[in-house]
């Protein structure tokens, strides 16, 4: 999409608010949810239509890692409180030792909180879905095996 | 061990938190199914009517005086004077936020309350812009709640194609960035406002000057419903339930070593015994209670003598603890509590904003003393592997004069008493409570549980099992 196709798609969501500042979160995760990219041309897009100064844009996309790792493709153990207490350490041990197809070891990152802790230990898989993820010692107790 | 790890879905509805409805819950159920003329048929938007057909507001906020709401989210404000605060301004131009961020661990009751029932969440949105007199309203989530916001939205536009919403007010389902911190409202503002989310320092307070310098009324989602609910059923029905000077009830999420975590919905001044052994059927594997946080990780620590305690906003602060939004985490013996303090303060550290230097490093330092508890004798240890030798240090201004490249604030103090120090150093210098939750918390932990950090640190052994695996 070009600077000026941006635009067109982005207007109409800026109109929205009174003041046209407000729409610079609400511009990015437009951006985000159709994974355009997020480059100088689009912020100096969204700048404009925001009444914003580009670099204090930069700096917001800088700052957080929604920007960076949106769509992370590496499963995630939980290490909030409740999930550690309940062996997030041995999920994610467990997790990091299953081998990769190209027999690497899997990459495996913690996370915070993900918002289940009823089901603690909780992990996020690549594609985003979220489970509770047990170390169970043998193998014929296995519901579902992560592979 | 040579395990496996077995998986149960979350995300398709397998596996679901436990939930004990009381009023607040029975009543967001009780007409969640059906048309939005259902809805209506069955009182909704009653409220807004009433409201929108009396210019005079002041009848709500005493009905909310009279009930005695207090908010939700931890600081226990009134939110009728909160409220009152924004509504009595002159000016056009005013903000109300439902603030349903949710970043702690231990706290799992946003997705819930917002799934249970839009339609109520956006009428009670309304609700709470009407009576504050603001013309624009925020629903502010987390980005991960992104079904959530087109719930909302479709809920929006249902009552602003039935008129309910009018011209002269606008709703918005705000997404957020992420980060814990972007919950504290005027880092919300800044956002808000196409800045990092970061909060500002008080005053102005944003009673006063809130988003775009103007006056905006910020209250939690539960607090929201709760108000929405004593305006539909009256003050006397919502002080049924709880303390004189804590009425309503709270929905608490219990999590960590008990037999049944989920979504408890209870008159304030339970106990943490009931909570615990009623409702969440006792302790996991029937092991010792060891500690609880009764209000996430920001609120201090209680030990096994605490258990009759009342929780409520009062009865917490009397034992120097917080009811927090009433994120119970429970953890039974034989659970290693300086693990459990590294991991607590890793989250305040990750989760400062580091707009405030001591807040930030100084948490950090924290971070780094409990993670080597056995060498924190040795000279320095609050910069262990932070200091770089000379020839790999960039000989720029900003490096030369960077106080975090190298020097020690805690050659002062001996054994834990470094790490006392300098908590007692940051704890009231940032701009937010964030660093004096930070403090407060690893103070509690080191003195409730000081036998504990000295056999680590003078044995170098931990003297229990670790920490327990499921
Ligand atoms: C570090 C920090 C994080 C916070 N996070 C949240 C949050 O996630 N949700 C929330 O409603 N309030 C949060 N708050 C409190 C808000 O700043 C604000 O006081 C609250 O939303 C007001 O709600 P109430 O009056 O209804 O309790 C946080 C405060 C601090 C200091
Ligand atoms: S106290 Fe900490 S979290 Fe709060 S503004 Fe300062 S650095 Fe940010
Ligand atoms: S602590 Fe893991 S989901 Fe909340």
């Amino acid at each position: 999409m070009n600077q000026e196709e941006l635009k067109q798609r982005l207007q109409p969501l800026v109109a929205n608010y009174l003041h046209a500042q407000a729409a610079v979160v609400p511009a990015l995760h437009s951006l985000l949810e159709t994974r355009e990219p997020i480059d100088n041309d689009a912020i100096a897009v969204i700048a404009e239509l925001c009444e914003v100064d580009a670099r204090s844009i930069a700096e917001l996309v800088a700052y957080y890692p929604i920007f960076q790792n949106g769509h992370s493709s590496h499963t995630e153990v939980c290490f909030g409180l409740p999930c550690y207490l309940n062996g997030a350490k041995e999920v994610f041990e467990q997790m990091k030792a299953q081998p990769n197809g190209n027999g690497s070891s899997k990459p495996v990152n913690v996370s915070s909180c993900l918002g289940h802790c009823y089901a603690a230990p909780v992990i996020r898989l690549e594609d985003g879905s979220l489970c509770r993820a047990l170390v169970s010692k043998s193998n014929n107790q296995a519901e579902a095996v992560h592979g | 061990m040579t395990g496996q790890i077995r998986l149960e879905r979350i995300s398709n509805n397998e596996f679901r938190p436990h939930v004990h409805a009381g009023p607040l819950i029975e009543s967001l159920l009780s007409d969640a199914v059906g048309s939005f003329d259902d809805y209506v048929r069955r009182g909704g938007y009653d409220v807004v009517r009433r409201l929108a057909q009396s210019s005079d507001r002041e009848e709500a906020i005493q009905m909310l005086e009279e009930a005695g709401l207090r908010g939700r989210a931890g600081g226990g404000y009134p939110t009728a004077h909160k409220w009152w605060l924004v509504s009595r301004q002159e000016e056009e131009e005013k903000y109300f936020i439902c603030n349903a961020n949710a970043g702690h661990a231990g706290g799992f009751k946003e997705r819930y309350l917002l799934n249970a029932n839009p339609r109520r969440i956006v009428e009670a949105v309304v609700t709470g812009a009407l009576v504050a007199g603001a013309r624009t309203a925020f629903i502010a989530l987390p980005p991960q709640f992104s079904a959530e916001a087109l719930l909302l939205e479709d809920a929006i536009a249902e009552a602003t194609a039935a008129g309910f919403i009018g011209p002269d007010l606008q709703v918005v389902v705000y997404r957020t960035l992420g980060s814990y911190i972007i919950g504290e409202e005027t880092a919300l503002m800044e956002l808000i406002e196409g800045k990092i989310g970061r909060p500002r320092a008080k005053p102005p307070l944003p009673t006063a000057r809130g988003v775009f310098n103007k006056p905006t009324a910020v209250s939690n989602l539960e607090t929201l419903l709760h108000a929405h609910y004593i305006l539909k059923h009256g003050a006397q029905n919502f002080r049924q339930k709880g303390q004189p000077q804590a009425p309503g009830t709270l929905v608490f999420s219990l999590s960590g070593h008990v037999k049944r975590p989920g979504l408890y919905e209870l008159p304030l001044g339970t106990t943490l015994r009931e909570i615990i052994f009623d409702h969440g059927e006792g302790l996991l594997d029937d092991r010792p209670l060891k500690a609880v946080f009764p209000g996430g990780l920001s609120s201090p620590v209680l030990g096994p003598e605490s258990v009759d305690v009342a929780l409520d906003f009062d009865s917490l602060r009397e034992i120097d603890s917080d009811l927090g939004s009433g994120s119970v985490i429970v953890v039974t013996e034989p659970t290693c509590m300086v693990q459990v303090a590294a991991q607590v303060n890793d989250f305040f550290y990750y989760g400062s904003c580091g707009k405030c230097q001591p807040c930030k490093d100084g948490t950090q330092r924290t971070s780094v003393m409990l993670h080597n508890l056995e060498r924190l004798d040795e000279k320095s240890i609050d910069r262990a592997g932070k200091v770089l030798p000379p020839s790999l240090r960039k000989r720029t201004l900003n490096v030369i004069n960077n106080p975090m490249a190298g020097v020690s604030y805690t050659d002062t103090a001996e054994g834990l008493d470094k790490i006392r120090h300098l908590s007692e150093f940051y704890k009231y210098r940032g701009d937010c409570h964030h660093s004096t939750e930070a403090a407060n918390s690893i103070q509690n932990l080191l003195k409730l549980f000081k036998q504990e950090f000295e056999d680590h640190r003078s044995n170098s052994v931990c003297q229990h099992e670790g920490l327990v695996t499921v």
